[in-house]
C-alpha cells in the first residue's frame, strides 16, 4: 500500500495538469502574442512621436503599468458589465493579460529600439530607405534581438500570474488544485505540487529562450571562424 | 554632375562649414583633406542629407535640393541619387553580407530578388569576398566589411559615391586592400568624392583635390600640386609633416 500523501500526489497530478494544458499554456501563448503585437505598435508609436496616438498610448501604458493586474482582470470581468459590456471569463483574461504585457513589453521594445545605433539607422538613409522601411528591415529585427531577455522576463512573469485568473472564475491551474484542496485538506501537498508544476513550465520556457538566444547570436559572436 | 554653391552649416554657435561652393563633374573622383574638425565629413554628410545644411543648393545628377525648402520625399529623392561608405562600416547588422547589398537593392529600387543576388554575387567576387557572403559583419574583418560597404554603395548605382574616411578605422595592414578596391571603382567613371587621410592615395588617385580647413575650402586643384606644391600657407602647415 503506498502512502496517503502519494496517493493524494499521484491522483491529483492529472487534475491540476490537464488544466494547466488546457486553459494555463493557452492563455499565456495567445495573451502573450497578442500582446507582443500590442507593445510592438505603441513602441512605434512612441518612438516615431506620432501626434495624438503618442499621447494616447503614453496614456495606456501609464495606466496598465500603474494599477494592479488583479484590479485590471476585475474592472474588465466584474466592471465591465455595468456599462453593457458582458465578457466571459476566458476573454476577459486574454484581454486583461495582453493589455497587461502590452504596456510592458512596449517599454521594453521602445528601448531597444533607442539602443540600436544611430549609425544603422544613418545607412538605411544612405541606402534610400523610407522610415518604414528602416524599421521594418533593420531597426525593428535588430531591436527585438536585443529585447528577447527582458520578453521573456515578461513571459514568464505572465505564465505564473495566469494563476490570477481564478478570481474571476477561470478554471486553470491554481483554480483546480483550489478544488482539489477543498476536498483532500491537504493545502501544503497540493499547493506545493501546483508550485512545481509552474516551475516545469517555466523551466521550459527558460530553455526555449537559451535556444533562440543561441540561433540569433550567430550574428553577433559568429559560429564560422572570421578570418582576415 | 554635381555643384554645390554656398553650403553653411552649424551646430548652435559653431560654425562648421562656412559657405562652400564647389562642382564635380561626371566620373572625377574627387579627394576632400584637411585636419580633423575641418567640417570635410560634415560637407561629405550635408551632399547626401545625413545632415541637413542651413543654407546652400546642392545638385546631385538631375537632382536640386535648397537647404532652406527641403521635404521628406525630397530628402528621400537625394539619398537614392547617393551612396555612403562609412568611416566604420555601418552594414547592417542583422543581414548577411549577400543581404547587405540585395535588401536595398530588392527595397529601394525594386528589382527582382534573382537579379540582385545576381548583381550582389557579382560585387561580392569583385571586391574578392564571393566565399563571404554569407557571413554575418560581426563574422568579417574591418576590411572585409568595408569592402561589402563599397560593394552595397556599387550595387545601388548612384549618381555619386560618398567615402567617409573609409579607411581610417582599419588596421594598417587592411588599409591597402580596401584602398586598392576604392581605386578601382575610381577609375571606373564613377563619380566618387572621397574624404580621406591618406595623402598618398589622395596624390596618386584623385582627379581633384581640396584641403578645407575651419569649414572653408582653403586649396583645392591638382593633386600632385596640391599635395607637393601647396601654394597657401596653411596647406603647407598640414602637409608639412607628409612631404618631408
Amino acid at each position: 500500500m503506498e502512502p496517503r500523501w502519494l496517493r493524494i500526489l499521484l491522483g491529483s497530478f492529472f487534475k491540476i495538469l490537464i488544466p494547466g494544458i488546457i486553459y494555463t499554456i493557452p492563455l499565456t501563448l495567445v495573451s502573450f502574442a497578442l500582446g507582443l503585437i500590442i507593445a510592438i505598435v505603441v513602441a512605434l508609436i512612441r518612438v516615431s512621436k506620432v501626434k495624438v496616438l503618442d499621447k494616447i498610448c503614453w496614456f495606456y501604458v501609464w495606466v496598465f503599468r500603474g494599477t494592479p493586474l488583479l484590479v485590471q482582470l476585475f474592472v474588465i470581468f466584474y466592471g465591465l458589465p455595468n456599462i453593457g459590456i458582458k465578457l466571459s471569463a476566458l476573454p476577459s483574461a486574454i484581454i486583461a493579460f495582453s493589455l497587461n504585457i502590452g504596456a510592458y513589453a512596449s517599454e521594453t521594445i521602445r528601448g531597444s529600439i533607442l539602443a540600436v545605433p544611430k549609425t544603422q539607422k544613418e545607412a538605411c538613409s544612405a541606402c534610400g530607405f523610407t522610415y518604414v522601411q528602416q524599421m521594418a528591415y533593420v531597426v525593428l529585427p535588430q531591436a527585438l534581438k536585443i529585447s528577447i531577455p527582458a520578453l521573456f522576463n515578461s513571459f514568464i512573469s505572465l505564465v505564473k500570474d495566469t494563476s490570477l485568473a481564478s478570481n474571476i472564475t477561470v478554471t486553470e491551474m491554481f483554480m483546480a488544485t483550489q478544488r482539489i484542496v477543498a476536498t483532500t485538506f491537504e493545502p501544503l501537498l497540493l499547493y506545493l505540487e501546483v508550485g512545481f508544476i509552474y516551475l516545469m513550465f517555466c523551466t521550459i520556457l527558460t530553455y526555449v529562450q537559451k535556444v533562440i538566444e543561441g540561433k540569433l547570436s550567430v550574428s553577433d559572436t559568429g559560429t564560422k571562424e572570421a578570418s582576415a | 554632375m554635381i555643384k554645390v554653391e554656398n553650403l553653411y552649416k552649424s551646430y548652435g554657435s559653431l560654425q562648421v562649414l562656412k559657405g562652400i561652393s564647389t562642382e564635380v563633374q561626371e566620373g572625377e573622383t574627387l579627394a576632400i583633406i584637411g585636419p580633423s574638425g575641418s567640417g570635410k565629413s560634415t560637407f561629405l554628410r550635408c551632399l547626401n542629407l545625413l545632415e541637413v545644411p542651413d543654407k546652400g543648393i546642392v545638385t546631385i545628377g538631375e537632382h536640386t535640393y535648397d537647404s532652406e525648402h527641403l521635404d521628406k520625399k525630397k530628402t528621400l529623392e537625394i539619398q537614392r541619387a547617393t551612396a555612403m561608405v562609412f568611416q566604420n562600416y555601418a552594414l547592417f547588422s542583422n543581414m548577411t553580407a549577400l543581404k547587405n547589398i540585395t535588401t536595398p537593392l530588392i527595397k529601394v529600387k525594386k528589382i527582382p530578388a534573382d537579379e540582385a543576388e545576381k548583381t550582389a554575387r557579382r560585387l561580392l567576387e569583385k571586391v574578392g569576398l564571393s566565399e563571404r557572403s554569407d557571413f554575418y559583419p560581426s563574422q568579417l574583418s574591418g576590411g572585409q566589411q568595408q569592402r561589402v560597404g563599397i560593394a552595397r554603395a556599387l550595387a545601388l548605382n548612384p549618381d555619386v559615391i560618398l567615402f567617409d574616411e573609409p579607411t581610417s578605422a582599419l588596421d594598417p595592414e587592411l588599409v591597402q586592400g580596401v584602398l586598392d578596391v576604392i581605386k578601382e571603382v575610381a577609375q571606373e567613371n564613377i563619380t566618387t568624392i572621397v574624404v580621406t587621410h591618406e595623402m598618398s592615395f589622395a596624390r596618386d588617385v584623385a582627379d581633384r583635390v581640396i584641403f578645407m580647413d575651419g569649414g572653408v575650402i582653403v586649396e583645392e586643384g591638382d593633386p600632385k600640386e596640391v599635395i607637393e606644391n601647396p601654394k597657401e600657407e596653411r596647406t603647407k602647415q598640414f602637409l608639412g609633416i607628409f612631404n618631408k
